[in-house]
């Protein structure tokens, strides 16, 4: 992506962001059904869940098998489970992947 | 009478710098985490820096780096930046009471700043005491201050970092977006809800084109919350989960604490 379509993407990415925060902040709370509601927040799950996935179980289009990815996402979660502390979470599964990475700790990868 | 406005003001920006300074530090580290990887991404300093003040949306923000680096077109990253924005609508929608006695201009303004951490931090100021701009505004500047100085600081460590491939550093978006669903999952059909989309996704991004299968499995998931709501919780708590869950710096202990007991 050349610099000028970046810049544009950053523009056209916090127009949709504000557009999200402005557009219900004068709004009644009854103003949309309960249904509607509890499917919108259920939108950053499929989102999320589209990102994790594919980062662990493909590569350059093909079906890959990661163990330590996969090990190091079960201690991530299990992390988050236990603590409820992003930075310990996110900061030790990494660190444990780029121990296996560098030879430190045998593990296939 | 003026010295009195005056000394609600200063005792609301006081108490406004107070209550974000915790979780303007949380801000800082993972407004470092994202210039780094920013870096990483292959973007220039400047690019980084110029994402946090235009966009200013942590999720979004890693979210966008990810998709770059797979190649994915700025139309399916500004889609993808909205969907996962989505919940902004919510709790705009519960933050709405506190905001119908500001004009419109100034409403327009405060908006900008509605993340998170500063929904977490008013609605629970605002359960207790008046809504008040000098409040709504010093949480909001702290907060963006954290998180621009945060990515300011990424960027000039992030050069240092080798190649980040050889350190399997491509896991550090994995586990972000690991850590940062955790408070999404609350109930067992969100927890099913993330299996079915992980699972879709992989399919369909073996046959669409890059960025399409984040916006099938954020469809997926809205229908699924759409169409089985008796399994939910519903009203002010959406607004709170969703609250707890995405952005950045609300995924620290201490900001969690705070949005449950809000």
């Amino acid at each position: 992506m050349s610099s000028g379509t970046i810049l544009l993407m950053f523009v056209l990415s916090g127009a949709a962001t504000y557009l999200t925060r402005r557009a219900f902040l004068q709004l009644p709370s009854g103003f949309f059904s309960p249904r509607l509601k509890n499917g919108m927040t259920f939108i950053p799950i499929g989102i999320f869940a589209a990102l994790i996935f594919p980062s662990l179980f493909l590569d350059g289009g093909q079906f890959v098998f990661q163990p330590t990815f996969l090990v190091a996402s079960v201690i991530c979660m299990g992390l988050m489970i236990l603590t409820k502390n992003v930075f310990a979470s996110f900061g030790i599964s990494l660190l444990l992947v780029v121990l296996v990475y560098v030879g430190i700790l045998p593990f296939p990868h | 009478m003026k010295e009195s406005t005056q000394s609600q003001i200063k005792e609301s920006v006081r108490q406004g710098l107070l209550d974000s300074l915790p979780i303007t530090v949380s801000i800082i580290l993972f407004g470092a985490i994202f210039g780094m990887l920013s870096m990483q991404t292959g973007l220039t300093a400047w690019e980084s820096i110029a994402m946090s003040l235009i966009v200013y949306a942590g999720a979004a923000q890693f979210t966008t780096l990810s998709m770059i680096s797979e190649g994915a077109s700025m139309w399916a990253i500004v889609l993808a930046v909205f969907l996962l924005n989505s919940r902004h609508f919510l709790m705009g929608l519960s933050m709405s009471p506190y905001y119908q006695s500001f004009s419109r201009g100034k409403v327009n303004g405060l908006a900008f700043f509605l993340t998170d951490e500063q929904y977490a931090i008013t609605l629970n100021r605002f359960r207790h005491h008046k809504s008040d701009i000098p409040y709504i505004t010093t949480v909001s500047l702290a907060l963006y201050l954290g998180w621009n100085g945060g990515t300011w600081i990424g960027t000039m460590a992030g050069q240092y970092v080798p190649d980040p491939e050889s350190l399997g550093l491509g896991f550090s978006f994995t586990a972000m977006f690991l850590a940062l669903v955790y408070y999404q999952l609350t109930s067992l059909l969100r927890i099913v809800t993330f299996f079915l989309c992980g699972a879709t996704a992989v399919g369909l991004a073996l046959i669409l084109p890059s960025g399409l299968h984040l916006l099938a499995a954020g469809v997926l998931a809205f229908a699924i919350g759409y169409f089985w709501p008796g399994q939910e919780q519903q009203s002010d708590s959406d607004a709170k989960t969703a609250a707890a869950s995405d952005t950045v710096a609300t995924q620290s202990g201490s900001t969690s604490k705070e949005v449950e007991s809000a």
